[in-house]
Formats: structure tokens, sequence, C-alpha cells
């Protein structure tokens, strides 16, 4: 990163766009416990709560339709690489760590990859009355 | 014997007449006569000068308690207070120390008294009104960015590593002015740009624990600004400025801004006035404005800045002087870009359930801010041994946000209001020309009221009252050898059922092992109590931060040996005069205060750390040649810093550290100078910011060349200035890239 001139721009890694497809099963919760919804894109697993707040290697799409059976989601420009901890995030309470996981991209080992100007797809199921734990289980 | 000023003063009375008469000898510390010393009575035109044997006379119809000022050329000059009995005759012997080079500088922070910087027992640096005034210094800042051992990290100042970036909350630098503490309510910060630029007559940087004098908050140092003296004749001084910002090298970070590839302009005015209307009072004062559009997006401000100061000594044993200034800033903050690749652009954070006031970037912040600082002193010289002094000190701090959608200011009420202020009484004692002692006592209190913060009684009036008491005292034990000692009680009321005591000592010692050569050691604890903004902010509109009620304050200590001295050359080969200064230092520090994610909270909280130390060196060295027309420093200083818990460096701190300054009379009214700054990157670099902003984790080396040239005809002197000549990017801070290149002329008119 350093050179004679100091600091100089790290160059563009290229973006790409993921579309997805969302399928939601079981009882939605209450309406005080939504205070958003969101398709989340990590290039890490995450360990606790206060991973959420590692946003610069994070991809989130707009809030999320709630009381729906099935919903899509667009993130215009991702960066380019591996995400691998992927899926639905429900902010229960109006703390700004109080997320967690209900549904997760589990295709291809939960793993999928966005390249520069291409788009990726993935389908991710949601289901309320079994949603996935969190820390999760290495 | 070698004092520092003047050795003994006998008092006789002799023959009565009429008229008191004032008559005796000055001579140097050789026991030479010194003709042409000038000998006045404080306050008054009143005085003579010595004969060519060194003797003087002189008669005046005042009685009482008045102050001596004898000076001459070359000599440290010195005041005495005697008491002149109506029809005596006082007899008094003096002798001036000789100021052998014209490089020694005086310093009063080292011990709240004027004394040769060559001879205190701690490290002190000077930046003298020369040093502002060609380099334009407009805000304090960007002195002190070239004063060895001392970093300036976004608005933070880093004194030998103690500070790190701490996010702006809290300063572990006591700033102040004239002597008076001159810090923020709201978060201790220090307000650099509350200062009057164009009426200093030196910076003081005090290297090391500082409490023991001076209170909490010196914890790391003490940078103390002394303001001008008033001049005999009126002084009236016309300066005006402009110049621009240069587009930075990169087209991708320009490309990120509509007006990236622009030369953003800035300028500035200000006069000043100066003169003392009688031998009894005096006064200046200065106005000034300037307007900056900033390198960045949303980092503009305006600001008006208004100072003056009083002098009124009605009776030559009286003196009453005030300080009086007003700031109104409007002000854009850039705190945080949005990637490495835009870092002209303030980031944004994507997430977070309470949504601003409008969709703007949440990276910057834009506010309205007055400053309003009142310093009184009464000084009474009582008797020939000791005289008191009582202060006051007011700070009062107005901040507005300023919405993002209509533009205006948005109600007091949904910003902060706050008011530090206090006094302290100084009772000074000279038993004997060899021993000082000054005993006081102090009394602040703060009041704060601001939408970020939840107190208990913090935002009532008279909240978290502080209360000291300390003595101080200088013993030259030998002729070569001085010691000083002091100690300092200090009592905290943090709430209503919290209270915080503090003791702090302090030993130094001097010793003048060769002449012009002063070994020293020195001892010390420092310690600052929790700013309000870090015990109490409680919000959740941009990230979840709770207070903490448990907060410690800081403590440190720190012991440091060291010599200085200096030397005149005149070989053949290098004329001129040397001075040096080496230094090792070890600090230790607990309960740093900063800001952690305390998942347990799912929120920010500001908490005390565990224990760190920072071991380090530095070297000065400075060089004028025989005609003073040319002048060089080199300042080194290389920081270990270690975390003991973690065995880990601590973040933020440089390990090397190189200030060089040049300056030369080129030709007739021609002059140029240079100033080179290097910082290596931190060994570490680690913070909560870099989790969500990206690229917050980039920092480099700093590299920093300001090159400079000035011509004076007459009144006028015409600045031309180049900074950061190089054009090298670096990081001012976590994700805020440096200032860069920028072109100023200045014009100065002075008459």
């Amino acid at each position: 990163m350093s050179c004679d001139n100091g600091l100089e721009p790290p160059g563009e890694a290229g973006t790409g766009s993921i579309r997805g497809t969302i399928e939601y099963l079981g009882t939605w919760p209450a309406a005080d416990s939504l205070q958003d919804l969101r398709f989340v894109a990590m290039r890490f697993v995450p360990q606790d709560t206060s991973d959420f707040l590692q946003l610069a290697d994070m991809e989130i799409s707009n809030g999320l339709n709630v009381n729906v059976e099935t919903d899509t989601f667009i993130i215009p420009e991702a960066k380019s690489g591996l995400y691998v901890y992927s899926g639905i995030a429900q902010q229960f309470e109006a703390n700004f760590l109080s997320w967690r996981p209900v549904g997760l991209y589990t295709d291809t080992a939960g793993i999928f990859s966005v390249s520069p100007g291409e788009s990726t797809e993935i389908n991710i199921r949601v289901d309320f009355n079994n949603v996935p734990v969190f820390p999760p289980e290495l | 014997m070698r004092t520092l000023a003047f050795i003994a003063v006998l008092l006789l009375g002799l023959n009565p007449v009429a008229a008191q008469t004032i008559k005796g000898t000055v001579s140097d510390d050789q026991g030479s006569p010194l003709p042409g010393a000038n000998i006045v009575i404080v306050g008054t035109s009143v005085g003579t000068a010595s004969l060519p044997d060194g003797t003087f006379e002189f008669d005046t119809t005042i009685t009482g308690i008045v102050v001596l000022k004898v000076s001459a050329i070359g000599f440290y000059s010195t005041q005495q207070s005697v008491r002149l009995v109506e029809g005596e005759t006082l007899l008094l012997s003096l002798i001036l120390k000789e100021q052998v080079l014209e490089s020694d500088e005086v310093v009063v922070t080292a011990s709240r008294r004027e004394q040769p910087a060559l001879s205190v027992p701690v490290s002190v640096s000077v930046l003298s009104a020369e040093d502002l005034g060609r380099r334009n210094v407009i805000v304090l800042d960007d002195a002190l960015r070239t004063v060895s051992g001392v970093q300036v990290l976004g608005n933070q100042i880093n004194i030998r590593g103690s500070s790190g970036f701490a996010y702006n909350t809290g300063s572990r630098v006591l700033l102040m002015l004239d002597g008076m503490p001159l810090l923020t309510p709201e978060s201790d910060g220090v307000p650099l740009e509350a200062l009057p630029a164009t009426e200093i007559e030196r910076i003081e940087v005090l290297k090391g624990p500082g409490s023991a004098l001076y209170g909490g908050g010196a914890l790391g140092g003490v940078i103390n600004v002394i303001s001008r003296e008033l001049p005999d004749t009126p002084v009236t001084t016309v300066s005006s400025f402009a110049g621009s910002w240069e587009p930075v090298r990169h087209e991708v970070w320009r490309s990120g801004w509509t007006h990236g590839d622009e030369y953003r302009p800035f300028w500035g005015v200000s006069m000043s006035h100066t003169r003392r209307s009688s031998p009894r009072f005096g006064w200046w004062a200065n106005a000034s404005f300037r307007r900056d559009s900033g390198y960045r997006q949303l980092s503009g401000r305006d600001v008006f800045h208004a100072f003056s100061k009083l002098s009124w000594q009605p009776k030559p044993a009286y003196k009453l002087e005030t300080l009086l200034g007003i700031m109104i800033r409007e002000k854009n903050s850039f705190i945080f870009w949005a990637s490495a690749n835009d870092v002209l652009s303030p980031g944004r954070i994507t997430l977070g359930p309470a949504p601003l006031d409008d969709s703007n970037p949440n990276g910057a912040s834009d506010n309205f801010v007055k400053q309003l600082s009142f310093l009184p002193v009464f000084t009474h010289f009582v008797g020939t041994k000791w005289f008191y002094e009582i202060k006051g000190r007011v700070f009062g701090l107005f901040v507005q946000p300023i919405s993002n959608i209509s533009g205006k200011p948005k109600s007091l009420s949904e910003g902060t209001l706050g008011f530090r202020y206090g006094a302290e009484g100084l009772l000074n004692w000279i038993p004997r020309s060899s021993t000082r002692m000054v005993f006081g006592a102090s009394r602040d209190a703060n009041t704060t009221r601001s939408s970020f913060f939840v107190t208990t009684d913090g935002d009532e009036l008279g909240g978290q009252p502080e209360v000291a008491v300390f003595t101080h005292l200088e013993e030259e034990l030998s002729e070569n050898l001085q010691v000083v000692a002091g100690l300092r009680f200090d009592h905290y009321r943090i709430d209503q059922s919290n209270a915080e005591s503090r003791l702090s000592p302090k030993l130094s010692l001097a010793y003048t092992w060769m002449p012009r050569q002063v070994l020293r050691l020195a001892w010390g604890h420092g310690f600052r109590v929790p700013s309000f903004a870090e015990r109490f902010t409680d919000n959740r509109d941009f990230l979840p931060i709770i207070r903490n009620l448990e907060l410690k304050p800081e403590r440190s200590q720190s012991i440091e040996v060291g010599i200085r001295g200096s030397t005149s050359l005149r070989s053949s080969l290098v004329q001129g005069t040397f001075s040096w200064d080496a230094s090792a230092f070890w600090n230790t520090y607990d309960g740093f205060i900063e800001p952690r994610l305390v998942v347990s909270e799912q929120a920010f909280q500001f908490v005390n750390l565990p224990s760190a130390r920072i071991v380090g060196t530095e070297f000065q060295l400075e060089w004028k040649n025989a005609s003073e027309q040319t002048a060089l420093s080199v300042g080194y200083t290389f920081l270990g810093s270690r975390e003991d818990q973690t065995e880990e460096e601590l973040p933020f701190r440089s390990r090397h550290q190189v200030v060089t300054s040049l300056d030369s009379h080129v030709w007739g009214p021609f002059s140029a100078g240079l100033d080179y700054r290097f910082a290596s990157r931190p060994g570490r670099v680690e913070t909560d910011f870099a989790r969500f902003v990206p690229d917050a984790e980039l920092m480099v080396d700093t590299k920093v060349l300001d090159m400079r040239t000035s011509f004076t005809r007459g009144p006028f002197v015409v600045n031309v200035i180049v900074n950061n000549a190089l054009e090298y990017h670096f990081v001012e801070r976590p994700a805020l890239l440096g200032a860069p290149r920028r072109y100023t002329l200045k014009l100065t008119y002075q008459h």
C-alpha cells in the first residue's frame, strides 16, 4: 500500500450482483420483534453478535417484505469474491446488535462466489419454526 | 554560584531624604560590573541605566512595595519586589546571569515561573512567535506537528505516545493559556481553534506527566500557550492570506467527488492592535476570520475569532490582567471515509435502527459552535519575599447541530451547552535567593447539558466539582545542584455517590556538571479524570454507546533522565552555536480509557484498559551559524510500547519520529525555510472502528515536507508557503486522509 507517494487507492476488486429468492415457512414473528429483515452475505463465519459490526466484510440488501410467502432481493454492486455465511437476518429488538439469522443459504456448503460483472443467483428457505443455531456450530 | 537570575538583594535604610532613593550596583555572576543595565520600577517609567562602573542611582516619590525589573542585553532579565520607605535610601547589589547564547530560551511551564530552558529539570520544547509567523500557523496543531516527540492525530495531541488515537474523547494533554487550564467542558478536548494564534509569544510543550503542578489532564504532558506582553509603543498588525488545496494525486479518489478535480480555496484576514495607554494600563485586541472550503467533501469551515488582553496596574504592587476570547465556527467534520478507493467522500453506516434526519452520509457531521473564554488574573506583591495570585477561568461551549435538510442550526437543546469554570489561588514565597516555594489551592466545576449525555447531577450548575491543594518547592542545594519537588492532592466528585481522590507527587533534579551542560532526572505522576463524554454518553443515533459510571481515572508515572547543553564553535570549519538535548524516559500507564465493544451489553462503552508502558529516547540538535542567519534543528524520538496483559504493542504509536527544520536568510530581504517530518507506520493498528469502516486499518508512514519563503520590506512581509510539497498522501488518523499539497500567499503589515 505504501510507496514513495504514500497511500494509494487499493483498486477496485470489481463488483457483481447477487439476486435471490426467499421462501418463508412457519409462523411469522410478532410485529414488535420484526424491527428489520434483510439478506446478509458475509465473507467470514460470525462467532458472536459483535461480528455483525464487520460491515466492511459484508453485503446487505435493502429491507425485505414481511408477512409474505415469498420474496426477492438484489444487491446490484456486491464486491467480487467468496461469501461463506449468508442468509436472512432478523432484527428482533431496536438494539443495533439484536440480529439473528432466520434462514441460511445452504447450497454448495453455504458458499458462493461473486464474479466481476456477473450475476449470482441463490435461493434461501426460511422456516420460522426452525431457525438456525447462532453462533453457528463449527 | 550559577544561579538562575540574580543572587543577592540587600536592604539598608540610609540618609533619610525627602524622596526615596534607589542605588546600588549591577554585576554579572563573575563579579564584573555591568554598564548599561536598565533598572525600572515595573508599571512606571521611573528608572535609570547603570554607569560604566555598574553603579546606578535614581529617586522616586513612590513608597511601599514595588517591583524592580533589571535587564541588560546578553543577560537574563529579572524582577524583584522591594519595599520603599519614605525618605530612605535603598541600597541594592544586583547580579544578572549571563545569557551566553542567543538560543537560550526562557520557559515558565516547568515550575510556574520564568527560568532558562537550559536548566529546567524536565523536557520542554518551545515554539516562538517567529516559528508560528513564518509558517502561517492558523490553528496551533499545525505548529505542534513540528515539535519533536509530538504527533497530532486529528484534533488529538499525542506527546511521546501518551495518547494514541482515542476518538477525540478526552485529551491526555493539558492545554493552558498563560498557565490557566483551557479544556472543553464536555469532552475535556483541546480547543486549539479557540486560541489567538496571532497574539502568541511562544508555546511551551512539557513532555511527561505534569499533574503535580497542574492537576488532571496533564497525564501525558502540558501545552502552555503564552500570550504576548504589551510593548512600550503601539503596534498595529494586519495580515491576510489566501491559497488553495491541490486536487489529490489519484484520479480514482478525485472521481468520487464532484469537486475532486478542483483547486479548493481558503482565505483569511486578521487585525490586531496593541498599545500601552499609560504606564499602568495597556491592552491588545485581535479579530480574525477565515474560510476554508476543505479538500474533502463536507469538510469546509468558517471561523470568526476575537481575543483581547487587558493589563491594569493601579499601583506598582497590584496588577490585574484579563484574557477574553470568543470564537464562532460553522464547521463540517469529516469523520471517516467511504473507503480507501473513495477517500474524499464520507462513509456511511448502512445498518442502524435510528435513521438520521435525512439520507446524507453519517461519516460527517455539521455543527455551529460558539466558544467563550474569560481568564482574569490578579497579582499582589505583598512583601519583598512573597506575593500571591488569584486566577479565574470560565470556558463556555455552545454546540448546535446543523440540519442536513434546512441547512440551519438546530436548537441548542439538540446539541451541547457546557461551562467549565473555576478559580485558583497561589502564594509564592521566596525566603532566600536559593529557595522558592509555591502553595496553591483551586476549585473548578463543570456543567454540561447535551442531547448525547445521560448524567446524574453533571448537568446541574456546579456539577462535578474539583478541589485541589498543592505545593511546589525549588531549592538550590549547591552551586551546581537544583532540586524541585511537588505534591498535589485532587478531589473530584463525579456524581452524588461517586468521588475520586488522587495524590500526585513529583521530584526532579538538575545538575550542572560542566559549564552550560545540565544533567536532569525527573520522576512524576499524572492522572486524568474521565470526561463527560466518556462517562455519560448514552446514545444510539449513530452507534449504540452506553454510559459507564464506573469509569476510573487514568494514571501515569514517568521517569526521565536527560542532558541538555549548548556550546559555541569558532573553528575555521564550523562556526556558530550548537544546543542539544538527549533524554531517555520510562512511562507506565494504568487504566487507559478507550471505547470497546462490550458484547454482554450489545453496545460500545468507554472502559479502563489494563496497564501499559512506553519507553523511549529522544534527541534534539539545533545549530545557528555565527551571524544567526541560518538555523537548523533535528529531532528524533523512538517509542517502544507494550500492553502488560497482552504483551502487544500499543496501537497507533509510531516507533520512529523525525522532525527537521531549516531556516536561512538567503539574500537581502529574502528568507527561506523548510520543515520535514517523518513518522513510521504504527506497528499495530487495531480498532473496533475498522470493523464497520472500510479500510480503517490502512496506515502508512508519514513523510511531509513544508517549504516557505518570505520577502520583507519596511513594514510589509510577504510569505509564500507550500505545505506537503512532495504531495505525499498519508493517513491523519484511521479512515481520514491527511492534508494534501496546498499553496498559501500571506501578506502582513505591521506598524
